[in-house]
């Protein structure tokens, strides 16, 4: 996958950049209005991280030119600002995502899987894949050997967040975040993230799956496969 | 407010007060004033009558025209003198009217006539002052009625003219009662001829328009501070988890990773909470709708489901029916979420944590070992009890999403447990 990240903070980017080619993703990186203007119109890309408070000039109107060149690219904008005003704004421009800082490099990854997933209707895409275990994403389903699982919505998104980010050491906080979402200071400990973990780890062990999260000692947890 | 009264008012009543002293003073004073001045006439008078006789008819009377002239002249009678009445003598006297058969007041001249017949005579005139009494009495009576008459004119007069003076003040005082800085509206004043009104009338605009300005420039500062942070975060978290990536760390380093991550969450997480808090205070989630409550609560309960059990906390819902609410979406995710969290996070394994609904309230009650400080329950960062992982504005923020949408939110301690009673 091709990504462009528009975004001044020369660190910020440079992790991101570092994060996602370990996933696997080729990301370029532009640092003001001007360039990332030449960039669009010289390139597709299949994924475009925007910042709106971009050097040089509106964020948001880098993306409305961009939409205006009927660029189907995925947008996602990241801002400081998390104004509810922006947020419609911006995806009523076009963007297909809107992502505050901070965050955490986990949740952007799975950020974008969805937003690239979302735009394709290729069927085999919409299911993954590690072994005995499937995911349907569309339906929100997972099954173990050809036996649904049931999962709570929770229990499901936690399952994707991982499988999204596999191979990678996903921090607790990370997962606490994901899972509560837009509600502000929820609980971001042990005990809360544990638990649904343990849930997981139990539904998926008594289909017979394989257990692919790891523990990793202080950190968080890992989608091994 | 006891013992305050309408300026006009009270200038009324002291002027009032004032005119009728005034009136009580100088009633007497003019009874006596006009009851001298018609004495005088009345002694005028008796004095003319009795010059008028002695120049007319002293010289030409006889012993006998003595007696015809008393019968026919009561009030001029000619009387022999007594030793000693050698000058003229005023007095008053109360004469017996046989007409009237009751005595009467008089007012009598007796001046000596030497040049009548043998020289040894005086002359009595007299004056009723009956019915000059009567006069100055009701001339005084007809005083004081239109003094009264004109007192209570004038007062019901300034009444009015008071009232409508002193409407724009009245105006005024409610514009400023009005005045509130969320609202960000300066009050406007209409013109008006009355000096001091319009001074006051500027002064308040422009107090009014400094206040809001430092009021806005602080909301701004506040929120521009807020958005400042989100950057350098940003860079620290994104560090942070690419930290975590490295394979090569050993035990103590990945400890150190964990804790700066979770410290670095509740970092976070204060920041945003902040802004939640100001962006509440702005109106910005204003837009209700209708919203099944049943429906969200469950939602919220479900997710923290697993969370209750690792501590051994029933956690549920006391009620299957849909209870609809006008509410604003985010507002209300966060008030129940904040108010659930809250719950979860001061009960003791083994407790419970029970949300009640009922037409127009919730419960959120948890068990518990005391009451809470009321007092400083609902205070942003009220020291006290408060979990690690709390920022301290849990309450504060689910109190003013209620009170941004109209809601109350009380607490209360009963057989045990902490009550946190919504009323919509």
């Amino acid at each position: 996958m091709k990504l462009l990240l528009i975004e001044d903070e020369n660190s910020l980017a440079a992790s991101v950049a570092t994060y996602l080619s370990g996933a696997g993703i080729q990301c370029e990186t532009a640092a003001t209005y001007a360039e990332a203007e030449d960039k669009t119109a010289l390139h597709d890309y299949d994924c475009i991280l925007l910042d709106l408070s971009l050097p040089g000039g509106d964020g948001l109107r880098l993306l409305e030119a961009i939409r205006q060149t009927g660029d189907a690219a995925n947008i996602i904008i990241l801002t400081a600002r998390d104004g509810l005003d922006d947020r419609i704004r911006g995806l009523n421009l076009g963007a297909d995502d809107y992502l505050t800082k901070p965050f955490h490099l986990a949740e952007l990854l799975a950020r974008i899987h969805a937003v690239v997933r979302r735009k394709q209707f290729d069927g085999s895409r919409n299911i993954l894949i590690f072994n005995e275990l499937s995911i349907n994403l569309p339906a929100r389903t997972a099954a173990v050997h050809g036996q649904p699982l049931d999962l709570t919505r929770s229990e499901f998104d936690l399952l994707l967040f991982l499988t999204g980010n596999r191979r990678r050491v996903v921090s607790k906080s990370a997962i606490a975040e994901h899972l509560s979402g837009d509600l502000a200071d929820l609980l971001d400990n042990h005990d809360f993230v544990y638990a649904h973990i343990k849930n997981l780890k139990k539904k998926l062990a008594r289909a017979g799956c394989d257990d692919y999260i790891k523990t990793v000692y202080g950190l968080g947890y890992q989608w091994q496969v | 407010m006891a013992g305050m009264r309408k300026l006009s008012d009270i200038t009324l009543f002291r002027f009032a007060g004032l005119a009728l002293l005034m009136i009580a003073v100088s009633l007497p004073l003019a009874y006596q004033a006009t009851w001298h001045i018609y004495l005088d006439e009345v002694d005028e008078a008796l004095l003319k009558k009795t010059a008028g006789f002695i120049e007319k008819h002293c010289a030409r009377f006889t012993a006998d025209d003595i007696v015809a002239w008393n019968d026919y002249l009561p009030d001029m009678q000619i009387a022999r003198a007594m030793p000693g009445d050698t000058i003229a003598r005023w007095s008053d006297e109360m004469v017996f009217d046989s007409i009237g058969k009751e005595q009467e007041p008089y007012r009598i001249l007796r001046t000596p006539l030497p040049g009548l017949v043998d020289g040894q005579y005086m002359l009595i005139t007299r004056s009723s002052v009956l019915e000059t009494e009567d006069l100055v009495l009701a001339l005084m009576l007809l005083y004081g009625t239109l003094a009264g008459l004109l007192l209570l004119g004038w007062l019901l007069l300034t009444r009015r003219v008071n009232k409508r003076l002193w409407r724009p003040f009245y105006d005024t005082l409610a514009k400023i009662r009005r005045f509130n800085l969320e609202h960000g509206e300066i009050p406007s004043f209409p013109p008006t001829q009355v000096l001091e009104f319009q001074q006051l009338n500027a002064a308040t605009t422009q107090l009014a328009e400094s206040n809001l300005r430092s009021w806005n420039q602080q909301k701004e500062f506040f929120e521009n501070a807020s958005h400042e942070l989100q950057t350098p975060l940003a860079v620290m978290r994104a560090q942070l988890d690419l930290l975590a990536q490295d394979e090569s760390l050993t035990e103590a380093q990945s400890r150190c990773i964990d804790t700066l991550t979770q410290s670095f969450g509740r970092l976070a997480r204060l920041n945003r909470n902040l802004l939640l808090l100001s962006k509440i205070d702005n109106g910005l989630y204003a837009d209700m709708k209708e919203t099944d409550l049943a429906e969200n609560l469950r939602r919220q309960l479900d997710f923290l489901q697993p969370l209750a059990e690792t501590s051994n906390i029933s956690l549920k819902i006391n009620s299957s029916e849909s209870v609809s609410v006008l509410a604003n979406t985010m507002l209300l995710d966060t008030l129940l979420s904040n108010l659930l969290t809250n719950a979860l996070r001061h009960t003791a394994p083994g407790g419970t944590v029970e949300v009640t609904l009922a037409t127009g309230k919730m419960d959120i009650a948890n068990s518990g070992v005391g009451p809470l400080d009321t007092e400083r329950l609902f205070r942003r960062f009220a020291p006290g009890r408060r979990a690690e992982q709390g920022s301290g504005l849990g309450l504060a923020i689910a109190q003013r999403a209620a009170a941004a949408s109209g809601w109350t939110l009380a607490y209360r301690w009963e057989n045990g447990r902490h009550i946190f009673e919504c009323r919509f």
